[in-house]
């Protein structure tokens, strides 16, 4: 007899609603609630009519790399790291579960709440201004949970200072790549081994026009998340889940 | 009752081999400076099928981590431990255990009802099954009243019978409990006791840490006393009382007349007013030999009991008075 996670699933979605969704749909309305404000004060009457799609745009433009960063920083900040450091670990894996199993269902788990709520709020937004959203925002969520959610998992799995590592990691990449990219150099090359987060506004702008995204990009950055994941499920396989 | 060695077999094979186990933790990599603390040393122990084993041991003993170890929760730094034959992390995933730990950490906004449907689905228990056995484990541990309060409303008491519902959730193999009686009320300590004694089986082995060695005394079939990370001695209790094994041992002596006979019959006996009588370690011979002189001179005997319970003695050479 083995534990039931598909059905353990839908209380991992309610919890992640209750302890972290809110949180992001928060930061999701703090950071697009005044821009459609703006935007929509700008049109006056116009609103809806003339230039619904460029709004849209705009306005995605301006919150969805905000949004898909503190959404999946809120994600994985201790999807594991949590369990050990508040001892929930202790019931859950006496029963049969295996632990990198939970974690693995919990990153999806996790993944979907944050599509649900952009799902939502989508809804709403083209209900309230009839303007057509560009499916290709989903896209960019997912991927951006994919890679930096992905190092964030691996993280939780080595430290309780997840959270933390885990802006630093991309602080630092973002400014790493900005500094060498391009450039002729040991330390040009050297910086490829960081997280490819500086191709993520290329992905975006592409997915939200409908062009054409860059595959070498769009693998790299999955690849690296996938890596991650795969990475941190390794170490929870392996590590002493009791510190 | 005598200490015995840290075996025990059946024909079925030992369920649980702890094999020269040592746990290490390190505070800092190599080659940082060395600070060490060695929790486990050189620990051997077989459980058999159907056995009760408690486990005893002062503070910082070892006891949590012997029983992080069994759970697959730690890895040994050196030696095996194994659960019919698999590493205890393998066993657990495919079989599961019934596990109540010291720590109540269960998340405190669920309801008690709420976590034990969870960790019933988690247990694999069927879907068409769980009301059932949540209502099952709810009614055995008295918490009808207290299925719908929030985990943090609870009492430490209330806290502890749903850490032992969920435990009793599925039929397991193996259950250890960890400090079981810790926060119960007397009434829900001796009904604890009536369960554990419902739950032998000539299958299943139950493990039990407890600093409550008189818990340990009437429930454990042996105790392991445990002291600096090391296995001391293994003491079988069942159907054993200390004044049945030849041992010197203390007794507390109640005279109802003839109280001015008993310090000339036990020469270091102690008055403790009201005709209690403390009587330091003597042997069975010596004591019955006074008690007989004490009662042809005339003195009534009302009560006559260990001055410790016989695992009491044990835990007490083991470890030292000052416990």
């Amino acid at each position: 007899m083995r534990a039931r996670l598909g059905r353990y699933s839908l209380w991992m979605l309610e919890d992640y609603a209750r302890e972290r969704g809110i949180a992001t749909l928060l930061i999701l309305a703090l950071t697009s609630l005044p821009a459609v404000l703006g935007m929509r004060e700008q049109f006056g009457d116009a609103w809806g009519i003339h230039g619904g799609q460029q709004v849209t745009l705009a306005v995605l433009g301006m919150v969805l790399t905000t949004f898909a960063g503190a959404a999946t920083l809120f994600a994985v900040n201790g999807i594991s790291s949590n369990d050990r450091k508040f001892g929930y670990f202790r019931f859950l894996f006496a029963k049969p579960l295996s632990i990198p199993r939970y974690y693995a269902t919990s990153f999806l788990v996790h993944g979907a709440g944050i599509l649900l709520i952009l799902g939502g709020l989508y809804f709403l937004y083209e209900w309230e201004s009839g303007a057509r959203m560009p499916l290709g925002a989903f896209a960019y969520v997912a991927i951006v949970y994919v890679l930096v959610g992905g190092i964030g998992f691996l993280l939780s799995s080595l430290t309780q200072h997840d959270g933390l590592l885990l802006i630093l990691v991309w602080v630092f990449s973002t400014f790493l790549r900005d500094r060498y990219a391009g450039r002729d150099s040991a330390a040009a090359t050297l910086v490829t081994v960081f997280p490819p987060v500086d191709k993520l506004s290329e992905l975006r702008s592409a997915l939200l026009l409908g062009s054409g995204v860059d595959e070498r990009i769009l693998v790299w950055a999955l690849g690296y998340g996938l890596a991650c994941l795969t990475l941190g499920l390794i170490v929870l396989r392996y590590r002493s889940i009791s510190t | 009752m005598r200490g015995t060695d840290a075996s025990a077999t059946d024909d079925a094979g030992p369920v649980i081999e702890f094999r020269d186990v040592s746990k290490i933790y390190r505070s800092l990599p190599r080659p940082f400076p060395d600070r060490t603390v060695r929790a486990v040393a050189d620990f051997s122990l077989r459980i058999a099928p159907g056995e009760v084993l408690g486990i005893a041991g002062p503070n910082g003993a070892g006891k949590s981590t012997i029983i992080a170890l069994l759970l697959g929760y730690l890895r040994p730094t050196h030696g095996s431990v194994r659960i019919q034959g698999d590493d205890p992390r393998v066993f657990v995933e495919r079989h599961g255990v019934g596990y109540l730990s010291e720590l109540m950490t269960i998340r405190p906004r669920w309801t008690a009802e709420g976590a034990l449907r969870r960790f019933a689905v988690l247990a694999g228990v069927a879907a068409h099954e769980v009301d059932g056995r949540v209502d099952t484990v709810i009614a055995r541990l008295g918490l009808e009243e207290h299925r719908g309060k929030a985990i943090r409303a609870l009492s430490k008491g209330n806290l502890q019978r749903v850490g032992l519902a969920q435990a009793l959730l599925r039929d397991e193999r193996i259950l250890i409990l960890d400090e079981p009686t810790h926060g119960l009320d007397p009434v829900w300590t001796q009904r604890f006791r009536d369960i554990v004694g419902e739950l032998r089986r000539a299958d299943r082995v139950i493990v039990i840490a407890s600093h409550n060695l008189d818990e340990l005394q009437r429930l454990a079939d042996r105790v392991a006393i445990m002291d600096h990370g090391k296995l001391q001695r293994v003491v079988q209790t069942s159907g054993a009382h200390g004044a049945s094994s030849g041992a010197d041992i203390a007794y507390h002596l109640t005279v109802g007349a003839g109280g001015e006979l008993v310090r000339d019959v036990f020469a270091n006996a102690v008055d403790e007013g009201r005709g209690d009588f403390s009587i330091p370690a003597i042997s069975l011979v010596e004591l019955n030999r006074g008690v007989a002189q004490l009662i042809a001179r005339g003195a009534m005997v009302t009560a006559l009991v260990p001055a410790h319970s016989a695992l009491e003695q044990h835990f007490r050479e083991v470890v030292g008075e000052g416990v």
